[in-house]
């Protein structure tokens, strides 16, 4: 008996489907899992099925049961009874989910009184017993908390709570962890696996993430453009995928293994074709039936249905070009020694300085030309810092930055001009770092304007050009405004900023985090093409250890603001040595599909970097903590093959 | 008749707003992004029939700003052209019937008596007392009816053309409203021409205490508000732009002293702070009375100080606004990779914060204008603001307060006044509104979601 059953909804915006004909279903127990990229509708069929849908989008078809009865044709004001009550929901932003001026035990209760679940006098005690169930300790204190006391994982977990209030029969959350860290996902995905088993519910999950349906779904939809292209169970669809874009997703993923490869990433993006499959134009397998005939989604095995012409085994898109490693030199071009950044916290009538929060403490790092190494931490360890400060935008309080053996630290402007070449930077968020005011042959210019590249105007016209095709964009994109581009177009502008001015190192700060896979893959495809040709070095700013793998040649461990680990990336991702590394690696969702939850479970957050706690930072959260790592902070222990720890176990072995 | 052409500063600066106007225009043809809120400006009714109010509103404004001294009648053909010490602007040429068409006194819109009652001695040597009848329009006045009628056919011929011009924007398939345009057009040109029948025979909205047409009034006193509602945001916008953006640039103590400045500034009584800046003002222009040529001269030296004033002490609410968001955009990548480029402090305050703050300024600009011409009428009320010669609604108001007691009541000057103010102020404020929609970025967003 299904609880929840979805048939053939369809929701437009204008005359465009963005959800078109879909149809599933989730039993009780069951997770349902909706993956695909930003903009195929996934949000918009779970908006649509709590009703909740924006303004401009209207369901123009289909019926969505839960126990039988049709939410599409309730009146609103039973509607209202049935989310919370009956449905939850989980959001994706969780700091911007909960009302900053309102205690959080205050929005609790609110849901609790709304839905009648518990007489006034004990909807305290059960707002008590809810936060507990999420598991925030301490739970009778945290009632009175405002949002902003309260960390993000914590906040996830509130909200957790909240949908749960009304003992719902069915929960939907949306991306409920693409803002946390992979520790913090790693926490939530189990919190919400093990409430879904002690009280039956149905899931809607939604996300874009395949290592996050490994861990989760029972069953899967995979949605391109508004449609559902494949059906399957988790085991069945993680096998043997059959739709061409199920296979590319998984083609996508970088990997450790597919180091001495390109990833095979879809060509183009998402379009809307008027006849024919709507995947025709980016699809490997495309013959003229596609283009003609749009496919059916057909039953091809029990329980698993396709929308393909002619679905089966994979077709490698692309030719996977190998790649040569570049032969690195031995001494290193950007040498970072003992990097500090404190960050004065003032306070009182005088503003006299109270304290430091140490963003980065003590960072030692070496990028050579043609290698790439890459910072990794969670948010918060100061490692956009480490970036920002060895690019001389934010002022280093001590240790030293030298490039090709001269000191960057303490240099005026002027004098950093022409290092300044030397070093560029790709920032995480497409859409803020590119000037909305500016053509993109303006901002490509810019760079060359300020440190005198290119002694014509016409000469740095023809760089743009040159640049624009480097990094795979059409020559008419020079007289376009930022806008008019998508994120990973977007992402190719600022990379051809980067590279404009002739740069020897390029810092990336997280620059294919905000992107969908198979852009990501793109993206990490031009990076390792370019670094080939021209030997660039990168300093690889990021939180996502499936890229760390694939891209990195060399990995530093960051945690509150000191390096913990270092080594050659095959070390750290087979035998990494710090506690710290190992949980980090363990959090990341195994993609075999199996359903297997190994690994120790990280527990706690990130402290403060102002008050950091005493001895080994990470101690408190450690699971092998001894005596010693209280009281001293642990030495650099070297390992064989260039491999450094921070870690008073490693020591003693 | 030659003429010798007076400009004055305030013409100047109406000229150098007019060409800014139309640089902007300019600019917006060549960048798409600042076309775009303008276009969605356009494809609002309210934007487009406001928009045509306004512009009304700035014609008969630039009309009045085109000053002349016409010739005297010369004496002796062999001695030099001697000009009148009167300037004249083409707009007093065209209502030069009612600006000559004086009575003694009030008297009521469309009355064809004065106000008062008069002895006056009859032909027959008999004296009665009873209304004068009005100088203006001749013995025999054609009837009101009939004159609106004529007003009515006389606009036929306008119709036609407008909406000649709705067929074409129609044919092209403009995205903009102009059906909202014209027809506002349409009326205003009905009213209008109604309006110049009558007045050719009669008082429209009345007279005022010394005879003067209350019409020819009000339409002088456009020129006054236009000028003030604008020179003001132009004294202005160059000490907002400037110390929002440095204070929020630089941070530190650049900072702390724009920061001081303005809170200082502000939390000094706005009025009181006018009114001390415009009597020592006028004290110190009445010990130089040598430096003014004619009395228009003085007057128009007046207004300008008085746009000064405003604008020096107006300036800190939007300088506040720029700075926040300066703080925001500096954190911004585009400002991290410029700086990593090494671009100069000025470069990256001109090409990526500025651009980036138009919103806010033409938000703020369009806004703040009637709030202006509203001022203008409460200092020239309280005697702070232009001066008493120059027309304005202020002065309007001030001369019909007195009048107010008076039974039956004298109404029609302050009628007037308000009458003209708030159509100007409401068609600013719905403009001001479609435009702060059209370029607030969350409008864009919500669109795009």
């Amino acid at each position: 008996m299904s609880l929840l059953q979805v048939c053939d909804l369809t929701v437009r915006i204008g005359s465009t489907a963005i959800v078109d004909r879909v149809s599933f279903s989730i039993a009780e127990r069951q997770t349902f899992a909706l993956l695909g990229e930003s903009g195929c509708g996934k949000s918009m069929t779970a908006l649509a099925l709590m009703r909740l849908l924006p303004a401009v989008a209207k369901v123009t078809g289909g019926a969505v049961e839960l126990n039988q009865t049709d939410l599409l044709r309730l009146p609103e004001y039973a509607m209202r009874r049935v989310r919370g009550a009956q449905v939850g929901m989980v959001f994706q932003e969780p700091m911007v989910s909960l009302n900053p001026v309102m205690r959080v035990g205050q929005q609790i209760i609110e849901v609790l009184a709304c839905h009648a679940v518990a007489p006034p006098a004990q909807q305290q005690a059960e707002a008590v017993r809810l936060l507990q169930a999420v598991g925030i300790p301490e739970a009778e204190r945290r009632l009175a908390a405002y949002p902003f006391e309260l960390s993000g994982g914590m906040k996830q977990r509130i909200m957790i709570a909240m949908a749960l209030a009304g003992s719902p029969r069915l929960l939907v959350a949306d991306e409920p962890t693409t803002a946390l860290d992979v520790t913090l996902q790693k926490q939530v995905l189990n919190l919400l696996r093990q409430l879904q088993q002690q009280r039956g519910m149905g899931m809607l999950l939604i996300t874009h993430d395949l290592g996050v349906v490994a861990e989760m779904a029972d069953q899967v939809g995979v949605m391109y453009a508004g449609e559902l292209v494949e059906l399957a169970s988790r085991e069945a669809l993680f096998a043997r995928p059959q739709h061409p874009y199920t296979q590319a997703l998984f083609a996508a993923q970088p990997r450790s293994d597919r180091r001495d490869q390109s990833l095979r990433a879809l060509p183009g993006m998402v379009s809307r074709p008027l006849q024919g499959c709507r995947l025709a134009p980016r699809c490997p397998k495309v013959e003229a039936l596609c283009l003609q005939a749009a496919p059916d989604l057909l039953e091809m095995a029990e329980g698993h249905s396709v929308r393909c012409h002619f679905a089966g085994p994979a077709v490698p898109i692309g030719s996977a070009a190998t790649s040569v490693p570049p032969t690195a030199e031995e001494t290193p071009l950007l040498q970072v020694q003992d990097l500090a950044v404190h960050f004065p916290i003032r306070s009182g009538l005088l503003q006299r300085v109270t304290g430091h929060v140490r963003a980065v403490d003590g960072v030692s790092l070496a990028i050579r030309r043609g290698r790439t190494l890459a910072l990794v931490g969670e948010s918060g360890c100061g490692k956009t810092t480490v970036g920002r400060a060895i690019l001389q935008l934010l002022k280093a309080s001590s240790g030293s930055v030298r490039f090709a053996g001269a000191e960057l630290n303490g240099l005026d402007r002027r004098a950093m001009q022409p290092y300044r070449r030397a070093m560029q930077v790709i920032f995480q968020d497409p859409y803020s770092s590119l000037n909305p005011r500016m053509r993109v042959a303006d901002i490509l210019e810019e760079g060359m304007l300020a440190l005198g590249v290119g002694k014509t105007a016409a000469e740095r016209q023809a760089a743009g050009l040159r640049l624009l095709e480097q990094v795979g964009l059409p020559a008419e994109a020079a007289e376009r405004y930022p806008h008019e581009f998508s994120g990973g177009q977007r992402q190719r502008i600022a990379i051809a900023r980067a590279l404009a001015v002739k740069p020897q190192i390029i810092i990336c700060d997280e620059p294919t985090s905000a992107l969908d896979v198979s852009v990501q893959a793109q993206i990490l495809n031009l990076l390792r093409q370019l670094q080939q040709k021209q030997g660039l070095g990168y300093l690889f700013i990021s939180h996502n250890l499936a890229v760390v793998g694939y891209l990195a040649d060399e990995v530093a461990v960051m945690y509150l603001g000191r390096i913990v680990e270092s080594g050659p990336v095959q070390q750290i991702m087979q035998s990494p040595a710090h506690p710290y590394t190992q949980l980090l690696l363990s959090a990341v969702p195994s993609m075999d599909g199996t359903g297997k939850h190994t690994g120790q479970l990280a527990s706690g957050e990130l402290p403060s970097p102002i008050h950091p706690p005493a001895g080994c930072h990470f101690h408190p959260r450690c699971p092998h903590a001894m005596d010693e790592c209280a009281k001293t902070y642990p030495e650099a222990t070297a390992l064989p093959g260039e491999h450094i720890v921070r870690c008073h176990l490693c020591k003693a072995g | 008749m030659s003429i010798q052409p007076v400009i004055f500063p305030s013409d100047i600066l109406l000229g150098v707003l007019l060409a800014g106007g139309l640089l902007l225009v300019w600019l917006a043809r060549r960048h798409g992004y600042f076309l775009e809120p303008w276009l969605r400006v356009g494809q609002s009714a309210t934007g487009m029939a406001t928009a045509t109010v306004l512009l009304l509103y700035l014609a008969v404004g630039v009309l009045d700003s085109l000053h002349y001294r016409p010739a005297l009648p010369a004496e002796n053909a062999a001695k030099t052209v001697e000009y009148s010490p009167e300037v004249m602007s083409v707009l007093d040429a065209l209502l030069s019937p009612l600006k000559n068409g004086t009575e003694k006194t009030y008297s009521a819109p469309l009355a064809v008596h004065l106000y008062g009652k008069e002895t006056m001695t009859r032909a027959d040597g008999q004296q009665v007392r009873d209304y004068p009848p009005a100088l203006y329009g001749g013995a025999q006045r054609p009837a009101i009816g009939s004159l609106l009628l004529r007003g009515l056919l006389l606009s036929l011929p306008v119709w036609l053309v407008l909406w000649g011009g709705w067929r074409l924007a129609r044919r092209r398939r403009s995205p903009l409203r102009w059906d909202a345009a014209l027809l506002t057009a349409g009326l205003l040109a009905w009213l209008g021409l109604s309006v110049y029948e009558l007045a050719a025979h009669y008082h429209v909205l009345g007279t005022d205490k010394v005879g003067q047409d209350v019409l020819y009034q009000s339409m002088k006193s456009v020129r006054t508000g236009l000028l003030i509602g604008t020179l003001t945001t132009l004294v202005m916008l160059p000490f907002s732009l400037l110390m929002g953006a440095f204070a929020g640039y630089f941070k530190g103590w650049v900072d702390d002293l724009i920061q001081y400045i303005y809170t200082t500034l502000s939390s000094i009584p706005g009025v009181l702070l006018i009114a001390a800046a415009v009597l020592i003002m006028q004290s110190w222009m009445d010990q130089h009375p040598d430096w003014f040529a004619t009395v228009a001269e003085r007057a128009d030296a007046r207004l300008m100080a008085l746009c000064f004033i405003l604008g020096l002490t107006s300036w800190t609410s939007l300088a506040r606004l720029i700075r926040g968001e300066t703080m925001k955009l500096v954190e911004l990548d585009y400002v991290a990779a410029a700086t990593a480029f090494g671009v100069s402090h000025r470069r990256i305050i001109l090409r990526h914060i500025l651009p980036n703050l138009m919103h806010i300024v033409m938000i703020s600009v369009v806004m703040d204008f009637s709030g202006l011409v509203l001022a203008e009428a409460v200092l020239s009320y309280v005697g702070v603001g232009v001066d008493p010669t120059m027309a304005s609604w202020g002065n309007m108001i001030n001369g019909a307060r007195l009048e107010m007691a008076r039974e039956p009541v004298v109404w029609w000057q302050l009628a007037a006044a308000f009458v003209f103010m708030f159509t100007l102020v409401l068609a600013a404020n719905l403009f001001s509104d479609t435009v702060q929609t059209a370029f607030d970025p969350r409008t864009r967003q919500r669109e795009a979601a």
